[in-house]
């Protein structure tokens, strides 16, 4: 188990490593030029070189590389800002912090998003979908199925604008969205939240109803289930107690899949009700070609679903004694 | 997996929730109706300013400030807004929303002074009064008041003003204005900083003269008769060479003025306190009535006008420096007679423009029917209208720039849309009836939206457009250079200080051309550059105004630039809050006078 | 914008299992598996109705330039804004319901004033173009690198496996957003026009990239598992060239899950695509695009909900039409799913 770990995340470590180098070199072959903004309205050419030396845009770009590099681990100093604490991801000029901080910042708010929706998502889903797959083919069962497909068809930014304007505008049943911190306030993080949750599980859940009820009604056929009935076990009893337990297995198994394509969500959503998380954070700083923040966003954001894998690659090995890590 | 009948099913589903959204919209949409009761309640803009600037006597600039009306002190006023203020050093403010925060606690030798029917004083600030010239502002003598301390208690002396402008010399001060460092070396045509390197050295600025405590005398390398306008850009605000923490300095400024920073979390918050050792009979603007303010960062305009029109718990003793009400909002504002007591609108100092390249179009007719055809009506509707836009200019100066003269030499005011028809004839005088103009622009949303009216109007009245969208990023540095290939781009524009001086010289100064620079025109006329040398020379402010008004026209005549928006500010503040007042220098709200009712 | 990858690694494993059958099982019955096919699919109504509205959409896309000259407004003249009385001031029609009425049957754009109904006709023009192109050639170097890596095995494979699981791990949205104007500033100087077409190709290779992964992977698996089979087994012994086991022995074996496959990718990527306009990275003005219309509508629906109703309907009926004759297509390939 330890070994097995170790060694994930050493190869983690390596595939961030080179999608790093990778993407510095994209970004920074890309013409741009943030000292403009640090000089004053009448830009003298002379104080615009001064900037561009403070900004440590005159080395070669190897070099930047390797200051980048080193400055997760050690830190940097920037003549023009004072000090980016280590790990310091690189420093945005366009909003004047580190990067890792800015990150930091945001980042409640992402994982209070896809967090919630996942809840929402894995509960809903599967509610539905063992409701589907305990009435197959009767009316329940229908209006799951139907709905499921309508759902998967549905766009975050078309329902989310129109559920905004006739809850939030028109009925004013629930507040605008906006992200309350939840050491704050937990009602008000939990009620300002809501309507995004709902909008971003919207697509997935149909997903998870599908799922979950062909997964049931496979799992009903299997022999060890024919076995507990055979011995005279409910139905109720059966479906309740054993079935579920193997359909969960592939269901979290996608999940792990799908949390990557639930990161992009959430951008939309962030995007849809102006919330200050990563995602929003990444559009603003492709308007404004801020290059550092772009870097550090895309590292991260790399990282957390790299470790997600890993979390749920263990996580199997919990729920299916089947599964050695080795 | 499902079977037809559930897919069917869910195909009916589909076309009835289609149904059921668009039936919902009869209820929902349309835009039609406030329309005409909008225009009702509001009040229409003054092209203000014009004379009301002035510079007060040593009398105006004494304080304490006189009293606002029902005001009373104490309280927690809280102020919520986009962003966090980049700087706080006084040597890197150069942008209006850092400077309305500033004012709390720094102070610069002068200041301006708003009276309740908008006219707009320069008074002395930490000065006694507003300086004095005996040659035509080449030397100024300031004469610091008695009482000023910094906020630990250790007196304001001239060798802390003469440390404040030594210090902008320095590696890292490079965003805030550099005319007091260009006219204060020997060459004000070579690099200021090769000719002194800052005080971090020891070494002292010796056109900077401090006789004795409280008096300082600026030493120019030439004629700055509007010196004494300059020093009051909190760009030349004062401190401590005790506490000068060079880059740290940014995030924790020493105070001089009435708060003092508690705290400051960068992008989130920052607490304010009352200095005790502000004296209020030393300063003519400030008033301190609140005992704290608690400033929040990180909130969209939408999400400020929507706590604003919601007025709950804290909010309803908020207001905003900078957020506006937000476009999609401002018909519902208008509309409520109860909102609008809590607004303030009026016209900030800046200007907007599209630059035409004149060094590319050398025929005037055709620069004249490219304002002509201009769709500046279309242009303002689509950024929200003149209350959440601006006023369509007609001039290069701005209404609030001192000498400004209303007119309107392309009859923009009477056809805002364009008139396509008389450009055509100016373009058949030119012997050009389809010139082709390369129109790049900043490919934003809402830019690109400009670029199809613009297209369209254009031609109209027979040109061909070629639009290329620029990065946002490199923008300036794409239209910078002198033979760049672009025939028009858009451009703005607020003057440092209320004078024709930083409203015109260094746009259509012909001799200031060079990469970079903000002569975007190219416009090179030796009668214009002669203009400018004379008003340049005018002591007499308002006989100067009257001088820069004529370079004004002159530059008009020329059709260097289609003027835009004279830009307006309309904002909402909370039902607790008095004193809430616009600042025309800085174009927000002011925090100067605020009180918790 | 929702990205290949749940949808299709669920279809993926569904047909995993099954893809052997389609080719093989069928001969006993002494019809061709298409025909085949083709019978179960026309006794399946939601099919036949799903696919005349996807066709119609197609050929509403063909045929933009005719319907909107029949109807007489074009996508691009700003109509709001040369008639008064059809914007308010502040940009907003001034008729109710977002200006809709004889003239203009959609209403009108909210600020510019142009046509909704003929943008609506010609931006399925944009999405559809695009999410073919992409869902094409994206199928295709799929069926090249899952081939590849199947057939030959061994480094090729690992080297293979390990791109397709590092770029299926990846935040898809985020590196589109990210990338699209680094691919862009790739091709022109900041001084330089960026042409229409540039940003319609970066679209394209952007989406492309992101997108093979899915489809290899698939495709990877099944050829691992065909390749064991006797039918293959025997061709090699024969002497078969590679080509030949793989044009003519894998291939037609494979044809069901790749077209399952590019069924289910094709309605993502017109989400994909549209998603992209949202954020204000996608097609540019004045090219007609659903993206930029989602843009507008979600800027404007305080005061003018209705113009976000006309693209997100449209929208929803046809990833809706699309999706179901996916399922129909399916079941008509495999009747086994069918439980």
């Amino acid at each position: 188990m330890t070994s097995y770990l170790v060694r994930r995340v050493a190869g983690a470590l390596v595939i961030l490593m080179i999608i790093s180098a990778i993407t510095f070199y994209l970004f920074y072959a890309v013409p741009r030029d943030p000292a403009r903004a640090f000089c004053g309205k009448i830009c003298q050419p002379e104080t615009l070189a001064l900037i561009r030396h403070n900004l440590g845009m005159d080395e070669p770009l190897f070099v930047q590389y390797w200051h980048w590099l080193v400055g997760i681990f050690a830190g940097r100093e920037f003549v023009q800002f004072g000090s980016c604490p280590a790990p310091c991801l690189g420093y945005s000029f366009a909003t004047q912090e580190p990067v890792f901080s800015a990150i930091v910042d945001r980042f409640p708010v992402t994982v209070s998003l896809t967090l919630g929706a996942s809840v929402v998502i894995l509960a809903f889903g599967i509610l539905t979908g063992m409701i589907a797959a305990w009435k197959v083919g009767q009316p329940l069962d229908k209006i799951a199925s139907s709905s499921s497909v309508i759902g998967a068809s549905l766009q975050i930014y078309f329902v989310g604008p129109l559920l905004a304007f006739y809850l939030v505008d028109t009925m004013q049943l629930i507040p605008r969205p906006s992200y309350v911190p939840i050491t704050e306030n937990p009602l008000d993080w939990f009620t300002h939240l809501m309507l995004p949750w709902v909008v971003l599980s919207i697509i997935f859940t149909a997903n998870y109803t599908r799922m979950t009820r062909s997964q049931m009604v496979e799992q009903l056929a299997e022999d060890y289930v024919r076995t507990a009935r055979a011995k005279g076990m409910s139905s109720r009893s059966v479906f309740f107690r054993f079935a579920w337990r193997g359909a969960m297995i592939p269901i979290l198994t996608i999940f792990g899949v799908d949390l990557a394509t639930l990161l992009g969500g959430a951008i939309i959503t962030e995007q849809t009700f102006s919330l200050h998380g990563i995602g929003e954070l990444a559009v603003r700083a492709v308007q404004n070609t801020d290059l550092p923040m772009l870097l550090g966003v895309t590292i991260v954001g790399a990282a957390a679903i790299v470790l997600l894998n890993i979390v749920v690659d263990v996580l199997y090995a919990f729920i299916d004694p089947r599964v050695r890590l080795s | 997996m499902r079977s037809h009948s559930r897919r069917i099913a869910s195909m009916t589903a589909v076309l009835a929730a289609g149904a059921l959204a668009l039936a919902g919209c009869a209820k929902g949409g349309g835009g039609g109706a406030p329309q005409s009761a909008g225009g009702a309640s509001q009040k229409p803009l003054e092209n203000k300013a014009v004379s009301a600037i002035s510079v007060g006597t040593a009398a105006d600039s004494t304080g304490p400030a006189p009293e606002v009306q029902g005001a009373k002190s104490g309280g927690t006023v809280y102020m919520i807004d986009r962003d966090d203020f980049s700087h706080l050093d006084p040597g890197r403010v150069y942008v209006n929303y850092n400077s309305s925060v500033s004012h709390l606690f720094t102070r610069q030798l002068t200041a301006y002074k708003h009276d309740d029917s908008g006219n707009i004083k320069l008074v002395g600030d930490l000065a006694t009064d507003t300086g004095t010239t005996t040659d035509n502002g080449k030397t100024w003598k300031f004469t610091l008041k008695d009482g000023l301390k910094w906020q630990d208690g250790t007196p304001i002396t001239s060798g802390d003003i003469k440390y404040s402008f030594e210090r902008l010399f320095a590696d890292f001060i490079t965003e805030g204005p550099d005319y007091a460092e260009t006219w204060l070396v020997p060459d004000p045509k070579k690099p200021f900083r090769d000719q002194y390197k800052g005080p971090y050295d020891g070494k002292e600025l010796d056109t900077i003269e401090t006789p004795d405590d409280k008096t300082v005398i600026f030493h120019l390398n030439g004629l700055h008769p509007d010196f004494n306008f300059t020093v009051a850009m909190t760009g030349y605000g004062a401190v401590p060479k005790a506490q000068d923490t060079k880059q740290k300095y940014d995030k924790q400024p020493f105070s001089s003025g009435p708060y003092k920073i508690v705290s400051h979390i960068t992008d989130k918050s920052m607490d304010l306190e009352r200095n005790e050792n502000w004296d209020p009979k030393t300063d003519p603007i400030r008033h301190a009535y609140p005992d704290k303010f608690h400033m929040e960062f990180g909130l969209q305009s939408q999400q400020t006008t929507e706590r604003f029109m919601a007025d709950a718990g804290n909010d309803k003793q908020a207001f905003t420096f900078h957020n506006p009400v937000a476009p999609e909002r401002t018909q519902e504002v208008l509309n409520d007679p109860e909102l609008m007591k809590r607004s303030l609108q009026g016209l900030t100092p800046f200007t907007t423009f599209y630059n035409i390249n004149t060094k590319r179009i050398t025929d005037v007719n055709v620069r004249k029917a490219i304002i002509t055809a201009w769709p500046s009506k279309q242009i303002q509707q689509l950024q929200g209208g003149e209350i959440s836009a601006g006023k369509i200019a007609t001039t290069v100066m701005s209404p609030t720039v001192l000498g400004y003269e209303a007119f309107d030499l392309y009859n923009k005011l009477q056809k805002p849309e364009g008139d396509p028809e008389a450009a055509k004839a100016l373009l058949a005088k030119a012997g050009n009836p389809n010139p082709t103009v390369v129109y790049a622009y900043n490919q934003t949303p809402t830019q690109e939206k400009v670029t199809v009216a613009i297209k369209e109007a254009l031609g109209k009245a027979g040109f061909k457009v070629v639009a290329k969208p620029l990065n946002a990023g490199t923008y300036y540095d794409a239209i910078g250079p002198v033979d760049n290939k672009y025939d028009i781009y858009w451009g703005g524009w607020a003057a440092d200080w209320p004078t024709g001086s930083t409203a015109i010289q260094p746009q259509y100064d012909g001799r200031l051309i060079s990469d970079n620079q903000p002569n975007y025109t190219h416009l090179n006329m030796p009668e214009i550059n002669d203009a400018i040398d004379k008003a340049n020379a005018i002591a007499d402010a308002a006989e100067a105004g009257k001088a820069w008004a004529a370079i004004d026209r002159q530059i008009m005549d020329q059709a260097a630039i289609v003027p835009e928006f004279y830009q307006t500010y309309f904002g909402l503040y909370g039902s607790g809050l008095g004193g809430v007042k616009f600042d025309p220098v800085e174009g927000e709200q002011s925090a100067l006078d605020i009180f918790v009712k | 914008m929702t990205f290949p990858s749940s949808t299709a690694t669920d279809a993926a494993a569904e047909s995993a299992d099954t893809a052997g059958t389609a080719g093989s099982g069928s001969a006993v019955v002494g019809r061709s598996p298409g025909q085949l096919m083709w019978r179960r699919f026309r006794r399946d109504k939601t099919g036949v109705v799903s696919a005349i509205i996807v066709l119609a959409f197609f050929l509403i896309a063909l045929l933009a330039p005719v319907i909107a000259a029949l109807y007489g407004k074009d996508p691009y003249t700003t109509y709001g804004q040369n008639q008064p009385g059809l914007l308010n001031e502040f940009g907003y029609p001034i008729a109710p319901n977002g200006g809709v009425s004889g003239d203009f049957w959609f209403g009108l754009e909210p600020g510019l004033g142009r046509d909704v109904f003929t943008q609506l006709v010609y931006g399925i023009r944009t999405s559809l173009s695009i999410a073919v192109i992409v869902t094409v050639v994206s199928t295709i170097i799929g069926i090249a690198m899952g081939i590849t890596s199947g057939y030959i095995g061994g480094k090729t494979d690992y080297v293979i496996g390990r791109v397709i699981d590092t770029l299926l791990a990846f935040p898809s949205q985020l590196f589109l957003i990210v990338f699209l104007p680094v691919v862009e500033a790739a091709f022109v100087l900041p001084e330089e026009e960026t042409p229409v077409w540039l940003r319609y190709v970066s679209i394209c290779v952007v989406l492309t990239v992101l997108g093979w992964a899915t489809i290899a992977r698939l495709l990877r698996a099944q050829v691992l598992s065909l390749r064991a089979r006797e039918f293959v087994e025997a061709a090699r012994v024969t002497g078969a060239s590679p080509a030949r086991v793989i044009f003519k022995e894998l291939l037609p074996n494979l044809w069901t899950p790749i077209i399952i496959q590019a069924t289910l990718a094709l309605p993502l990527y017109v989400g994909a695509e549209a998603g992209l306009g949202f954020l204000g990275v996608g097609m540019t003005e004045p090219t007609p695009d659903w993206g930029r219309m989602f843009q507008v509508g979600a800027n404007v629906y305080h005061s003018d909900v209705t113009y976000l109703l006309f693209p997100g309907v449209s929208m929803l009926i046809f990833v809706v039409a699309f999706n179901l004759l996916g399922d129909s297509i399916r079941d008509a390939f495999d009747p086994k799913t069918k439980r």
